[in-house]
C-alpha cells in the first residue's frame, strides 16, 4: 500500500513538472518583458543577490560572535533565500517590471492572494500545532508561514503599485 | 528631460499610452517613463515609435539645445 502510494504520488508529481515545463518552453507560458522592463528586472536581482549575501554574512557572523545556533542549521539559508525573492519581487514591483507586457494585473493578485492565504493557513495551523514552536524553529514548521508572510508583502506592494499607477496614468 | 514632442505627437494622433505602447509592443509604464524622461530608449524603440506616430527620430526626439 505504501509502494502504490509513493508510485502515485512520484508520478501525479512528474506530470505537474511536465506541465510546468511545457508552459515555461510555450509562448503561452513565457511573460514578455520589454527592454526598460529587462533593466529594471536586472537591477532587481542585484538588489536581491546583496540583500541574501549581506544577511546570510550577518547571520553567519552572529553566529560566531555570540556563540549562537539556530535549531534548524538550514534555517538562515532558507530564510537568506526567501528575503532575497521578496527584496527581487518589490523592487521589481516598484520598477513596473514585475509583471509581463500581456499579463493582467487583477490575475497575479488573484494568484498571488490565493497562494498567500494558503500558506498563511497553514502556517497558522502549524503555529498552534507547534505551540509557538516551542520545540524550536526548522524549515519545515515554519516553511508555510514564511512563504506566506513573503506572498503577502509582495501582494501588498503590488496592489499599492497598481493602484498608484491606475491615479497617474491616462 | 522630459519628452513633450513625444507626448504631443501621442495626442494629435489621439492615442492613449496604452495604445500607443499595444502598437509599439511594449508596457503602458515604459511609454510613461520615455514622455518623464525617466528612460531613455534604444534607437530601436525610438524607431518603433516614430513608426506608430508617423514622425520622423528628429522631430520626436532629437533635443533642441543640439542645433546649431
Amino acid at each position: 500500500m505504501d509502494g502504490s502510494m509513493s508510485v502515485m504520488g512520484t508520478a501525479v508529481l512528474a506530470v505537474v513538472l511536465l506541465l510546468l515545463i511545457w508552459r515555461v518552453l510555450t509562448a503561452k507560458g513565457q511573460a514578455q518583458f520589454d527592454e526598460r522592463q529587462l533593466l529594471a528586472r536586472g537591477a532587481a536581482y542585484r538588489a536581491g543577490f546583496y540583500t541574501m549575501l549581506i544577511f546570510l554574512a550577518g547571520v553567519y557572523l552572529a553566529m560566531n560572535l555570540l556563540d549562537w545556533q539556530p535549531h534548524d542549521a538550514a534555517l538562515p539559508a532558507f530564510g537568506g533565500m526567501c528575503l532575497g525573492v521578496t527584496v527581487f519581487a518589490c523592487v521589481a514591483v516598484v520598477k513596473d517590471a514585475y509583471l509581463g507586457i500581456r499579463q493582467k494585473p487583477k490575475q497575479a493578485l488573484l494568484m498571488i492572494g490565493l497562494v498567500t492565504v494558503v500558506n498563511l493557513a497553514l502556517g497558522a495551523a502549524e503555529l498552534t500545532h507547534s505551540r509557538g514552536f516551542s520545540g524550536g524553529m526548522t524549515v519545515a514548521n515554519s516553511m508555510n508561514l514564511v512563504i506566506g508572510t513573503m506572498g503577502l508583502v509582495i501582494l501588498l506592494t503590488l496592489a499599492a503599485r497598481l493602484a498608484a499607477d491606475r491615479r497617474c496614468g491616462e | 528631460m522630459k519628452n513633450l514632442k513625444l507626448k504631443a505627437a501621442r495626442a494629435a494622433m489621439d492615442l492613449s499610452q496604452q495604445a500607443l505602447a499595444d502598437r509599439v509592443g511594449v508596457s503602458r509604464q515604459t511609454i510613461v517613463a520615455i514622455e518623464k524622461g525617466d528612460y531613455n530608449p534604444t534607437i530601436n524603440l525610438c524607431r518603433q515609435i516614430c513608426r506608430a506616430l508617423g514622425k520622423t527620430l528628429d522631430e520626436l526626439f532629437w533635443e533642441e539645445e543640439y542645433d546649431d
